[in-house]
């Protein structure tokens, strides 16, 4: 069976990791240069394979050199191949066409050389294939993964830094002439914060969420522990009612909703926000926490009972800190729904001064507002997210009640 | 130091009744070890004296003191859980420290204390450890040492040792009979393995589908059970089980099997012998013989399994290490007959 040998592993691999460097690098070429470039396929749809041949065929004698004549090589091959005019890009464009070939070239290589790293070009046994699917998957999976992420993100930013007439003259032109001082980058967010209430914005949507995780955790760390550890008659039941609140839409809830709150004047107010969101939250956060406290073991409890705690101390020093990462990632997860929810918000608050930032950035919305502001609105509210992340990643490491139970 | 009764105690877990009417008198000191099958109920009812599982009926009673609706902590009983069940979040110090530390004891003295109880359970210089740096044995003196620092009025243990390999088995049995002895609380152990209820126990209790089968000393228990489940639950190997007729005075057993054995006992239906108590011999007329099937050699003894032709039944004797034994070989058994057991057809012993 073909399929069953090393070089058809290494000449597939090629193909595809050309075949993506390529549309990738086509993709940041045109970001940068800010003109079109033509995608071509049919010559990578060549050179890729080869290039899969040729590291599998030399495998024995890798080396810092080698690598960069084989990378060399296949920069001179897309060039040729492209008759000397890779991308039919003009000709002021050739250094950034250069480097963006190299770049090709360089990352087929440095991919091959990850998937197919002591790869042997004969019959492979099943262990092989599959070690060799796994590392290629991981590798393609990852690069998805971070350009999805990445490249909205870089759209964004560098939308918000430019100037109405940039960005009219060429939406494409994702360059940012770093030359320009602080005050002409910035407007946009200048703009925002002095001109439209963004510290207002940014404040509210704080307490908002703040006050939404407060009371969610509040509730639900306890009431999952009940749900865990003890005997309530139609336990069942009520879990299932629990889950049946989550399932249903909120678009469904939002007009009764609105005509209740109208009625009891909490509708334009932040404290109906406060009310709403943790009625959404409360159910999730049940659940989930529910799951990491029935996951603990039960005699620590029965222990800590025999020493002398009542339930409530037990939640506390005992089943709180032996969850400290599942209640801050229940606690990241409530905050973040609360931030970006946009509905509830739309719906309830009429005056801008007790806009949240999802509200805020939707007032934006309109033909006299300039597109920057709002991209920098949306990394305004993007922004503290990841920071509260990157700052609560420590504590979401798990392990924390190892040792304390065997069997 | 206190005496437990236990008064017509039930369990239910739903509408399965886990315990059934169990009635007991522990005396203050005493050492009484729970036996029985996996599932018989000993740890419910443990869990029940501890005031951590509610009773459907019946009382506890500490010194005459009715606790039935007490919560654990005011009966004054400590548990050592099977799993060891150790705060994984707080230092050994924390651990042993820490229902002291919960009833408002000074810092000075709970210091006191825990130096104390590490330097008996040999942990002094594990104090500052957290539970996941500790081995099996270690954590299991972590977890007595947290049962005895409230000096409780009684000590519960639920098969504290299982987790154990065997060599720290038998070193943790001695050192819980040593701290028996050193601090004579009464204590209530429940156990599978049948060693650690024999040596440690003053009394041992018999369980079975949450009923008590049997209360004795360990050594009423081994030589007058009171019944065919506890012949065969005490004693390793089981004792043999043979039923069993009887004819001028004589027993035979099934296919009319005649033996040595007379008695005056009537209604006999079961004998029972244990591996120890049987004697081999050269095949004679009117005597039990079979054929030597298996042989299982222990160094200090070994067990031959023989088959005697008796519905598939084979009977243990237990050997002297050194006797040699011919596989297959036919050979006459004797019972010796002072250590023989009587059943009733209803499974019960013949006085
Ligand atoms: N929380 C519970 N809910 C329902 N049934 C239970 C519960 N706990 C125990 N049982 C049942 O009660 C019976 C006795 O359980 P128990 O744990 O007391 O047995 P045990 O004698 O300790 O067994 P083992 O020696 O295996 O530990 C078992 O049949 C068990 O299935
Ligand atoms: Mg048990």
């Amino acid at each position: 069976m073909f399929w069953k040998y090393g070089l058809f592993f290494s000449i597939l691999s090629g193909g595809i990791w050309g075949i993506f460097w390529q549309i990738f690098f086509t993709l940041v070429g045109i970001l940068t240069l800010g003109t079109p470039l033509s995608l071509e396929l049919s010559q990578i749809m060549i050179i890729g394979p080869l290039a899969g041949f040729i590291y599998i065929k030399s495998q024995k004698f890798l080396s810092i050199k080698f690598h960069l004549t084989a990378i060399i090589i296949i920069s001179f091959l897309i060039y040729i191949s492209h008759l000397g005019n890779p991308y039919h890009a003009g000709d002021e464009n050739q250094l950034i066409i250069f480097i963006l070939i190299l770049s090709t070239s360089f990352f087929i290589w440095v991919s091959l050389n990850h998937s197919l790293y002591n790869l042997s070009p004969g019959k492979l046994s099943k262990h092989d294939i599959e070690s060799f699917l796994i590392k290629f998957m991981w590798g393609i999976g990852l690069i998805i993964l971070i350009l999805i992420t990445l490249i909205p993100f870089y759209i964004m930013i560098m939308t918000s830094l430019k100037n109405q007439q940039s960005l009219i003259l060429n939406p494409l032109d994702l360059s940012v002439n770093l030359n320009t001082d602080f005050k002409t980058l910035f407007n946009s967010y200048i703009e925002l914060f002095t001109n439209f209430n963004f510290h207002l914005f940014l404040i509210n949507s704080f307490i908002v969420s703040c006050t939404t995780v407060i009371i969610t955790l509040f509730f639900s760390i306890p009431g999952a522990y009940a749900l865990a550890r003890l005997r309530i008659p139609n336990k069942k039941i009520f879990s299932g009612a629990v889950i049946l609140i989550y399932l249903i839409p909120s678009i469904v809830l939002i007009i009764p909703l609105y005509i209740i709150f109208s009625y009891m004047g909490l509708r334009n107010s932040l404290f109906g926000l406060m009310l709403v969101y943790p009625a959404t939250t409360i159910p999730v956060a049940l659940y989930m926490l529910r799951g990491y406290f029935s996951a603990l073991s039960s005699e620590i409890d029965d222990a800590a009972l025999i020493d002398g705690l009542s339930r409530v101390q037990i939640i506390l020093k005992i089943a709180i800190p032996l969850s400290k990462p599942a209640i801050v990632s229940v606690g990241l997860y409530v905050f973040m729904i609360a931030w970006n929810e946009f509905l509830i918000a739309f719906m309830f608050l009429d005056d801008p001064n007790i806009f949240t930032l999802s509200r805020g950035i939707m007032s934006l919305n309109s033909s006299e507002i300039p597109q920057q502001h709002l991209m920098a609105g949306a990394v305004i509210a993007t922004i503290p997210v990841m920071v509260i992340f990157l700052y609560l990643e420590k504590f979401l490491i798990s392990g924390l009640s190892a040792g304390g139970v065997k069997g | 130091m206190s005496s437990i009764t236990l008064k017509n105690i039930s369990k239910w877990f739903s509408d399965n009744q886990v315990i059934k009417n169990i009635d007991l008198n522990i005396k203050d000191g005493e050492f009484v070890v729970f036996v029985g099958p996996s599932g018989c109920g000993k740890s419910t009812l443990l869990r029940i004296i501890s005031g951590l599982e509610d009773l459907d009926n019946g009382s506890v009673s500490i010194d005459d003191v009715d606790v039935t609706n007490k919560i654990p902590y005011d009966r004054g009983i400590s548990m050592v859980f099977q799993s060891y069940a150790l705060y994984p979040h707080m230092s050994v110090f924390d651990n042993i420290g820490f229902s002291l530390k919960t009833s408002g004891v000074k810092n000075k003295i709970l210091e006191k204390r825990v130096g104390e109880i590490a330097k008996i359970l040999r942990l002094d210089n594990l104090l500052h450890r957290l539970p996941k740096q500790l081995s099996g044995g270690q954590k299991q003196r972590v977890a007595i040492g947290r049962a005895i620092i409230r000096k409780p009025k009684a000590f519960l243990f639920d098969e504290p040792l299982s987790n154990l390999d065997a060599a720290l088995r038998v070193e943790m049995r001695l050192e819980i009979s040593k701290l028996h002895k050193e601090l004579g609380v009464t204590t209530i152990y429940v156990t599978h393995d049948q060693i650690e209820a024999m040596t440690l126990a003053d009394k041992i209790v018999v369980l079975n589908e949450g009923k008590i089968i049997q209360i004795g000393s360990p050594f009423e228990l081994y030589n007058y059970p009171q019944n065919l489940f506890v012949a065969q639950f005490i004693g390793t190997p089981k004792m043999n089980i043979l039923e069993c007729n009887q004819k001028e005075g004589y027993i035979y057993l099934n296919k009319n099997k005649k033996t040595n054995i007379k008695t005056k006992k009537e209604n006999v239906f079961k004998i029972g012998i244990r591996p120890d108590n049987i004697e081999l011999c050269k095949p004679v007329k009117n005597m039990l013989k079979g054929n030597i099937k298996f042989c299982e050699y222990l160094g200090s003894e070994q067990y031959v399994y023989i088959d005697c032709e008796l519905d598939n039944e084979l009977i243990v004797v237990k050997l002297d290490p050194n006797t040699k034994v011919v596989l297959n070989e036919k050979i006459g058994i004797k019972f010796i007959s002072k250590y023989l057991h009587f059943f009733t057809k209803k499974d019960e012993r013949i006085n």
